[in-house]
């Protein structure tokens, strides 16, 4: 990894709920990705949901709780990473949810500017610049709805991928338009979802990708639920599996063979 | 409109089972999507505009009152009569009486939505007037006996196929008796049966996109030209629009228009912006006898009370959120249940009508943010929407099960002692049930998951937290399997130093985003790059699919036009106005009407006070000596412009308008190219209502 920062940073990785159920290997490799860059990790293990499912129910009381959880859990690290954009935007969230307190609301301030993407954290952060994995074949990403318009997670991630060895990144239409999961979304109106998502397996056919890659598991557990349903030879990584060297196992949703 | 909000899942059943519409509302939003994509990028400095717009829409909703009161004021010194309704039912009452008092049979009908808020269309059918919407959209849904599943293009979800069909059923009738396919074919068919009955009107309903408190002018923006005949050739014209639509100045206006168009079509400007002032002057050849303004609040005052949601009021009804809304895009406007569909029906129908009837409307949406990305006046959508969802858990209106997965969910995660024996039974038994498969094909407790056509991925089976073990932080061995890959690390040099070789998949390194909106350049307000002179107004007009020929003096007029006449084949009555009568007619072998046109001319010649290099668009002023029915109803229309008269912005042109020794014009008009419609499968068909052509005239 190439890498240009100054000091080595304490930083705290957030497991997100979906990673930390899901897919370990996201957290590992994550991990892996900071540590390289120069960053000392820790995992604070009283850790548990940043609230986002309340929040966007608007049940503010569990958020609020939650939230509180996530101030004191992840208080004197230099930073908080996350391999998801979605509980970052969350975090971002939390002073104008905890607004009613003006003491709190500084603290979740403070919280929020040190709190980042991963990929963002490390190309914005650290100036990682180069990676070096390798993964053959084509790849197209997509970008996750929060990740995307709340922290602005754009080229982060394709510069990154850019450096891994033999990948060759392939947009795909509609690339910033939403997979349709949305959280509770996906099971409130699974029809809809289901219409959603269907167009971005198509989307993803279309680019003639073999990789689907992502910053958001729960993007991507979606895209890969619809594409194994499809049929689809397409395997599903996120993007930080990826970046790690660490896409060498079983894809999401991939059986055994 | 009494359409149920209630049915929602119903609906949207219905509509994902309909292929016509899955095929319209594609074909829709990827035009949409690209034109206004287009627009944006040749205008640098829009980011610039949406605050401008931002802060000009804010500002009026701080003084709403004072702005409509200085509009009420200017619009009745003009002749002009204002009603304040604040319902739909006292809406449709205003202007049933309105109708009732004119004597009226025959009533068109401009395309409004906020006449379609209130119920008027009903309330003039049962009424028994003779309702013609004259909007091409508009029409095809009144024949389907539809409601517009669209703010700006009411009939979006109906195929080539489907209005083939309509037209055929009922145009037989009235002479048509072949079956027409083709999208000019369908839009002549329409035209000649609406001419009719735009001359033969009593009453002409109109919106209003903007209401001027400076000069009192209510404003429209179209490309048809529907709206002009509806609001000039009838006896009485009746604007009904909401009170929010009013904007200080013209310049304030501008600014919005600027917005509009580029956020609504990717169109630079509309083909007509209409300005209109009151009823016909003492010395007016043509123009409304009465000209009514009905305000409508209908929840807008309480909007505005609530700081919660009255960002709400500043939208300017360009539709772009629906365009960009996925959710919008796969069940289409019907689905909503009311007027207003898409994000900004799911703020604005729980805001009017009541949570009561519209619960799932804040609920279904996956907050993706795309619909406040390209808000024209940054409308933060998902925010209001996530308020909405408070204030239904507050209020418990959302289902029981959701309230209690949630709140489940809340009571494990406080606790971290069960999240994690929680987190790692449930990795443990989902990646059981799939063991090897690596997806569930079902699973009873989230059935709804796999109705959208979907399977689960299953966990690899250990959570994280359990794979990492006790203590604070990572353990000091390195879980990587493999060697970290060439792990050096740059010495000393400053940070974000090194980002030479980068190829960047996005293109260029500049387009790197941090945060919304921080990477956006900073513009004068007067960019140098934009347009200004006749060479740049001329471009501008041919991008808008018009024609300027140079002429030496006004004396080559008559035998340019002529000349013009000849090789296009066009014969058939010629009206000019009035303004252009002293010249050689006769000597050019012609002789024209001088007046209003009267509705068979297939030739309209009109002069411009002056002509706007930014966007092409013609400023035409009503007057004694200047007819504006001119303008729309021939079939060819051309004007005569003084290159001397070509200012840079429409700034320049209000300053022009208001410097004239005369009072503002009745009628201001905003000609930008001919008359256009794409409400047929979004495909842009020139001579919709008005002209087929705009050529100008202009003198050096």
């Amino acid at each position: 990894m190439t890498v240009n920062s100054p000091a080595q940073p304490h930083v705290a990785l957030y497991a997100t709920c979906l990673m930390d159920l899901y897919r370990p290997n996201v957290g590992f490799s994550a991990i892996q990705l900071l540590e390289s860059a120069g960053c000392r990790v820790s995992v604070p293990r009283g850790q548990t949901c940043c609230g986002q499912p309340a929040y966007n129910s608007g049940d503010r009381a569990t958020a609020r709780a939650l939230a509180l959880r996530v101030l004191k859990e992840f208080e004197g690290f230099d930073y908080v990473v996350l391999p998801s954009g979605t509980c970052g935007a969350m975090i971002g969230a939390y002073p104008e949810l905890l607004s009613d307190d003006p003491e709190l609301q500084v603290r979740a301030r403070d919280l929020a500017d040190r709190t980042f993407e991963l990929t963002s954290f490390l190309v914005d952060v650290m100036g990682v610049t180069a990676v070096s994995a390798r993964l053959d074949g084509v790849a197209t990403y997509h970008d996750s709805c929060s990740g995307l318009r709340e922290l602005g997670v754009r080229d982060q991630p394709r510069r990154l991928l850019s450096t891994v060895q033999g990948l060759e990144l392939n947009e795909m239409t509609d690339a910033q338009v939403c997979c349709g999961f949305g959280g509770l979304f996906s099971v409130k109106y699974p029809e809809i979802s289901g219409r959603m998502v269907a167009d971005k397996g198509r989307r993803v056919s279309e680019s003639g990708a073999r990789f689907l890659l992502g910053g958001d598991l729960g993007c991507l557990l979606n895209i890969a639920g619809r594409l194994r349903h499809e049929g689809s030879p397409v395997r599903v990584f996120h993007v930080a599996e990826v970046l790690a060297g660490r896409a060498d196992g079983q894809a999401i949703g991939e059986g055994r063979a | 409109m009494n359409t149920s909000t209630t049915d929602f899942k119903a609906r949207v059943r219905v509509a994902l089972n309909d292929r016509h519409l899955e095929q319209a509302l594609g074909r829709a939003r990827d035009g949409f999507v690209l034109k206004r994509r287009k627009a944006v990028d040749a205008r640098p400095d829009f980011e610039a505009l949406r605050d401008q717009g931002v802060a000009i829409r804010d500002h009026t909703l701080d003084h709403l009152e004072d702005y409509l009161d200085q509009f009420i004021q200017a619009f009745e010194a003009q002749g002009g009569q204002v009603h304040r309704a604040a319902d739909a039912e006292e809406a449709r009452r205003i202007v049933l009486d309105i109708c009732a008092q004119a004597g009226a049979r025959r009533v068109t009908k401009g395309k409004s939505m906020v006449a379609e808020e209130v119920g008027l269309n009903e309330a003039l059918d049962d009424a028994g007037y003779d309702r013609v919407e004259t909007d091409l959209g508009e029409y095809i849904i009144q024949l389907a006996h539809e409601t517009p599943s669209h703010i700006i293009a009411p009939a979006v979800h109906k195929t080539r196929e489907q209005i083939t069909e309509l037209f055929h059923e009922h145009h037989r009738k009235l002479g048509f008796a072949e079956r027409v396919t083709s999208i000019p074919g369908l839009v002549n068919e329409a035209r000649s049966v609406l001419r009719e009955r735009f001359l033969t009107a009593d009453v002409g309903i109109t919106g209003a996109n903007f209401l001027v408190a400076e000069n009192g002018a209510s404003v429209i923006v179209t490309n048809e030209g529907n709206g002009d005949l509806t609001a000039t050739l009838p006896r009485v014209h009746v604007s009904v629009t909401g009170i929010e639509r009013v904007v200080p100045t013209l310049e304030d206006m501008t600014n919005l228009l600027r917005l509009l168009g580029r956020s609504a079509t990717g169109q630079v400007m509309t083909s007509y912006t209409t300005l209109s002032t009151g009823p016909r002057r003492a010395d007016d050849t043509d123009g409304p006898l009465a000209h009514h303004v009905v305000l409508v609040d209908n929840g807008r005052s309480g909007m505005l009370a609530d700081p919660r949601y009255r960002a709400m009021l500043r939208c300017i009804r360009c539709g772009a959120c629906l365009n960009h809304c996925p959710v919008y895009g796969a069940i289409g406007g019907h689905a909503y249940g009311w007027v207003y569909p898409g994000p900004m029906g799911s703020v604005l129908t729980p805001l009017t009508r009541g949570l009561g009837s519209a619960q799932d409307l804040p609920q279904a949406c996956t907050l993706n943010g795309h619909c406040a990305e390209v808000c024209p006046v940054k409308i933060p959508l998902p925010e209001l929407l996530r308020g909405l969802r408070e204030y239904q858990f507050e209020q418990r209106v959302i289902g029981r099960r959701p309230r209690w997965a949630v709140w489940l969910w809340g009571q494990v995660a406080r606790r971290p002692g069960l999240y994690r024996p929680v987190a790692r039974w449930s990795a443990r038994t989902l990646g059981w049930l799939g063991r090897g498969q690596g997806v569930l094909q079902r699973l009873p407790m989230a059935s709804g998951w796999f109705k959208g056509g979907r399977y689960l991925p299953v966990p690899e089976g250990r959570s994280f937290l359990e794979m990492l073990g006790g203590g604070d932080t990572v353990p000091s061995t390195p879980l990587t399997p493999t060697p970290l890959p060439g792990g050096e690390r740059g010495s000393g040099s400053e940070a974000e130093g090194s980002t030479h070789d980068l190829p960047s998949p996005l293109g260029g390194e500049g387009s790197g985003m941090r945060g919304t909106g921080s990477t956006v350049p900073e513009f004068p307000r007067t960019p140098t790059s934009l347009p200004g002179g006749e060479r740049d107004f001329e471009s501008a007009l041919e991008q808008a699919a018009g024609t300027v020929e140079w002429l030496d003096q006004p004396d080559d007029i008559p035998r340019q036009l002529a000349r013009v006449m000849q090789q296009q084949g066009l014969d058939g009555p010629v009206v000019v106005a009035p303004a252009l009568a002293h010249l050689d007619w006769a000597g050019a072998g012609l002789a024209p009407r001088f007046g209003p046109a009267l509705g068979d001319e297939t030739v309209g010649l009109s002069q411009a006070v002056c002509g706007v290099a930014e966007t092409g668009t013609l400023v035409l002023a009503s007057g004694a000596d200047d007819p504006t029915t001119i303008n729309f109803l021939p079939e060819y229309h051309f004007v005569v412009l003084a290159s001397a008269n070509v200012v840079d912005r429409l700034e320049d042109a209000w300053m022009r308008l208001r410097e004239r020794d005369k009072p503002w014009p009745r009628t201001v008009n905003l000609i930008t190219g001919p008359s256009r419609t794409a409400d047929v499968e979004q495909t842009i068909q020139l001579g919709a209502h008005g002209p087929r052509s705009l050529k100008v005239f202009m003198l050096s």
